[in-house]
């Protein structure tokens, strides 16, 4: 495995698990149910997605939650175990072996030619405590999520950290077989590039009954901006005389910022457990990020080791994730002191750097110990700061068998995303412990004949661990 | 439609706290530890750690007068001022300038051409290679002075020939000088009368591209490393070959004498285009010394179209193929130079491609 595959291996877990999580967030029960989840949601999981069911539900509930999501889009699993030399995720699928396997052209020839995506959700907890692991910047605030519901008000406080990376093919395929002069017509930085979004969000909710079936509730979100980073690499400055190449890296950070925004929501209990629910998540927001940005720049040199122009060594090879990451130095910047790569990179930063209108409507049933619901999911064009799998169509299923809670589910998403998901819970008095995760692809082979497959390539995976305490329900 | 209707009460982008009137210039303060000058969203130059030998308040301003267009087409738009004019940086840490091109600007092919150009305070105007982003639509090049400087179509590009359509050269004569008046005619002439051949080209001055001093060649191989569009800018010619004796078939049987091309090789690779130092590998020189510029004489004997010189930088002998055409009152002698470039490889031997250029001599 080259250093490159050791960089992305790295980028990827410190960002994996804070990104395998909140995938279909919030709570380990919609995580379980394959996203639905919201049309019998309760107690602290009710405020974010439905403060409706804050009247509904009744008793008391304190709740603490860890969760990562993460999806990769242009690539399948496989691809991307041979690439970082983890292994096959298809003989391996609960823990990848380390051992180095082949990454060669075969590899990185099937990939989409507008590069590979990646796209986390995670705790900022979590995500912080990894950087603090691997000895790199903390992005953001440690804050866990923690919330507590008495009755038909409650309050969340949640800090997440929010990744979109973007490769080109042709770095994949310079990480993949490392650097060769004469491959060099063929790199290309392309659309490489990331964006990092990290803040904490305390959301209270309120629901209320209007007659005995209808429920309606608002939901009140505060929003600490604490950084906004947008990224891109250049592509290179190359020297054809001693055959290398000089990667410039550029990201532009605003260190903090606020807003607010505002939910609604609605629940009618029908008849017989049947109900329908629908929900506005920040149908008013506002989001704005500080000013003082500071710019971080980075240059990388691809060489030949021991020739006369490469007297540093290659840095492709030899630099760990830490010094790749330690490289960007950080300066503030200054309207006469701009460099053309820091323009151009500014110059995405706050495009679209807000909370998206997220529409929800779904139904649900639910008899003795059994639920099943099914939850549409709509985002609003404007506003990037969400996930690329909230747009989706979800079916759940809940079954409780004495001290256990089974949960099974599966999602539909926008442009041929699939996901299949499963939980389990066990509760013991007033102690409930949830545990759920699934796997998102671009087609399931046993739901082929059910769902036609949109030949594109996805490899995703969420989990959600959390723990509650709760009592007095109705 | 609810989504629709609601988009409407979404905000609106926030703006950047430095969006900046590019009519307006900057004056920033750099010292020797570096710094930058901005003018965004066009300009930019960045001084390293050396560059500057002192603070220095450095100047940056859209240019308003027309930029010189001897070294070639200016594109619109691209033109600064930067000062103070004149001062002389680092050149082991010379400045990087980088100027926006939007490739929308440029005529197909014409990304291998654009360069930078500096107007010296003389009035003379340098380029210097540079690195095409046409992703981004970003120049950039390294100066070695301030002054008023922009993004050209140089016009000096000489495009490179396939070597599978090298046209043959045919040799001739090489005719001793006529006998001064009065003296014998079969005399050979002495070194000081002796017949001299020289070809002086440079982007400053007279145009190797439009003289037609100098044409070029490259194969497959190099083709295959570089891409299939290939030019050479910034070419200078300096050539100068003295057949100081003749046999008594008044065939030349000594010389002396240098050839030598400079230039950048430029090519397009994938979304960039680059350059490559063309000098060493299409340089010789007579007899065995090393100082190219004060050569030594050497034997010489012609054989058909081959000139066959006994000592030379390149080899001993090296056979060198001719072409002799008469221009005139005057004979212009085109030399065949052949030379390497290798490109390293990950393994292995480095891959060699070959490149050759006709430099045309007037007598």
């Amino acid at each position: 495995m080259t250093r490159w595959a050791a960089v992305g291996a790295a980028y990827a877990l410190v960002l994996a698990p804070g990104a395998l999580s909140a995938q279909f967030s919030p709570g380990a029960r919609s995580v379980g149910m394959g996203g639905a989840g919201m049309v019998f949601a309760s107690g602290v999981d009710a405020i974010e997605w439905n403060p409706a069911n804050l009247a509904l539900g009744g008793g008391w509930n304190v709740s603490g939650e860890f969760g990562a999501s993460g999806l990769l889009s242009g690539v399948t699993c496989d691809d991307v175990g041979a690439i970082l030399g983890f292994g096959q995720c298809d003989t391996k699928p609960w823990g990848w072996n380390f051992d180095d396997v082949g990454c060669d052209a075969s590899v990185t020839a099937g990939l989409p030619e507008s590069g590979v995506r990646l796209s986390t959700n995670s705790e900022g907890f979590l995500t912080a405590f990894g950087a603090d692991q691997a000895d790199l910047p903390k992005p953001g605030s440690p804050l866990p999520t923690i919330g507590v519901a008495i009755g038909s008000v409650g309050v969340r406080v949640r800090s997440r950290v929010m990744t979109e990376t973007t490769v080109s093919k042709e770095l994949l395929q310079l990480m993949c077989e490392g650097f060769d002069p004469a491959l060099i017509q063929q790199y290309r930085v392309g659309d490489t590039g990331f964006r990092t979004t990290s803040f904490s969000e305390i959301t209270a909710g309120y629901g209320t009954t209007l007659g005995d079936r209808l429920a309606v509730g608002i939901g009140l979100r505060y929003v600490m901006g604490h950084s906004l980073t947008q990224g891109r690499f250049f592509e290179p400055v190359l020297d054809l005389t001693n055959e290398s190449i000089e990667v410039t890296g550029v990201a532009i950070e605003a260190t903090g910022g606020s807003g607010y925004g505002v939910d609604v929501g609605l629940a009618l209990d029908v008849s017989s457990g049947l109900r329908v629910s629908a929900s506005a998540t920040n149908i008013i927001q506002k989001m704005s990020w500080e000013e003082d940005l500071v710019a971080h720049q980075a240059t990388y040199t691809g060489c030949i080791d021991g020739t006369a122009a490469c007297p540093g060594g290659d840095d492709f090879e030899q630099l760990g994730f830490e010094d790749f990451i330690n490289r960007f130095e950080g300066q503030p910047i200054s309207g006469g002191s701009l460099s053309l790569p820091v323009y151009r990179t500014a110059q995405e930063l706050f495009r679209a750097a807000y909370f998206p209108t997220v529409l929800r409507a779904g139904a649900g049933w639910r008899a003795g110990g059994t639920s099943v619901e099914l939850v549409g999911t709509s985002v609003s064009p404007r506003g990037r700061q969400h996930n690329d799998w909230d747009e989706r169509i979800s079916l759940g299923v809940e079954q409780f068998l004495w001290i256990l809670a089974l949960r099974a589910g599966g999602a539909l998403g926008s442009d041929g995303l699939q996901a299949i998901n499963g939980g389990v819970g066990l509760g013991l008095g007033p102690v409930h412990l949830d545990m759920s995760g699934g796997i998102m692809s671009g087609g399931f082979d046993f739901a082929s004949e059910f769902v036609t497959p949109e030949n594109v390539e996805y490899a995703g995976a969420q989990i959600t661990l959390s723990l509650q305490l709760k009592g007095g329900a109705r | 439609m609810l989504v629709t209707t609601l988009n409407g009460c979404q905000q609106s982008d926030q703006l950047l706290p430095f969006e900046l009137d590019p009519s307006q210039g900057q004056t920033v303060s750099v010292n020797a530890n570096g710094g930058i000058v901005g003018l965004p969203p066009g300009f930019s130059i960045e001084f390293f750690s050396g560059t500057l030998t002192g603070s220095q308040l450095v100047t940056a301003q859209q240019r308003l007068d027309a930029f010189p267009s001897a070294a070639g087409l200016v594109v619109p738009g691209t033109a600064y001022d930067v000062g103070p004019a004149g001062v002389a940086l680092s050149p082991s840490a010379p400045a990087r300038v980088q100027i926006a091109v939007p490739s929308a600007l440029l005529e197909a092919g014409d990304e291998l051409s654009l360069t930078v150009a500096l107007l010296q305070p003389g009035g003379s105007i340098v380029t210097d290679a540079t690195s095409y982003d046409l992703s981004n639509g970003i120049i950039t090049a390294d100066v070695y002075e301030l002054g008023p400087m922009a993004a050209v179509v140089a016009n000096d590009a000489i495009a490179l020939g396939d070597l599978a359509d090298l046209p043959p050269l045919d040799g001739g004569a090489i005719t001793p000088s006529p006998a001064p008046a009065g003296g014998p005619a079969s005399a050979p002439p002495t070194r000081l009368d002796g017949v001299v051949f020289s070809a002086n080209c440079s982007p400053g001055e007279r145009s190797c591209f439009t003289s037609g001093i100098a044409k070029i060649w490259v194969d497959d191989d190099v083709r295959a490393r570089l891409g299939s569009e290939l030019i050479l800018l910034n070419t200078t010619v300096d050539a100068s070959i003295e057949f100081f004796s003749f046999n008594l078939a008044s065939l030349p049987d000594s010389a002396i004498g240098h050839l030598r091309i400079d230039g950048d090789l430029r090519a397009r690779i994938n979304q960039v285009v680059a350059s490559r130092d063309v000098g060493d590998e299409v340089t010789v020189h007579t007899g065995n010394g090393t100082d190219a510029f004060n050569p030594d004489a050497t034997a010489i004997s012609i054989n058909g179209a081959e000139m066959r010189f006994e000592f030379t930088s390149q080899g001993d002998p090296e056979v060198i193929e001719f072409d002799v055409s008469g221009v005139g009152t005057s004979d212009l002698l085109t030399i065949q130079l052949e030379g390497t470039l290798e490109f390293e490889n990950a393994s292995g031997p480095p891959t060699e491609g070959t490149i050759v250029a006709h430099v045309r001599l007037r007598r």
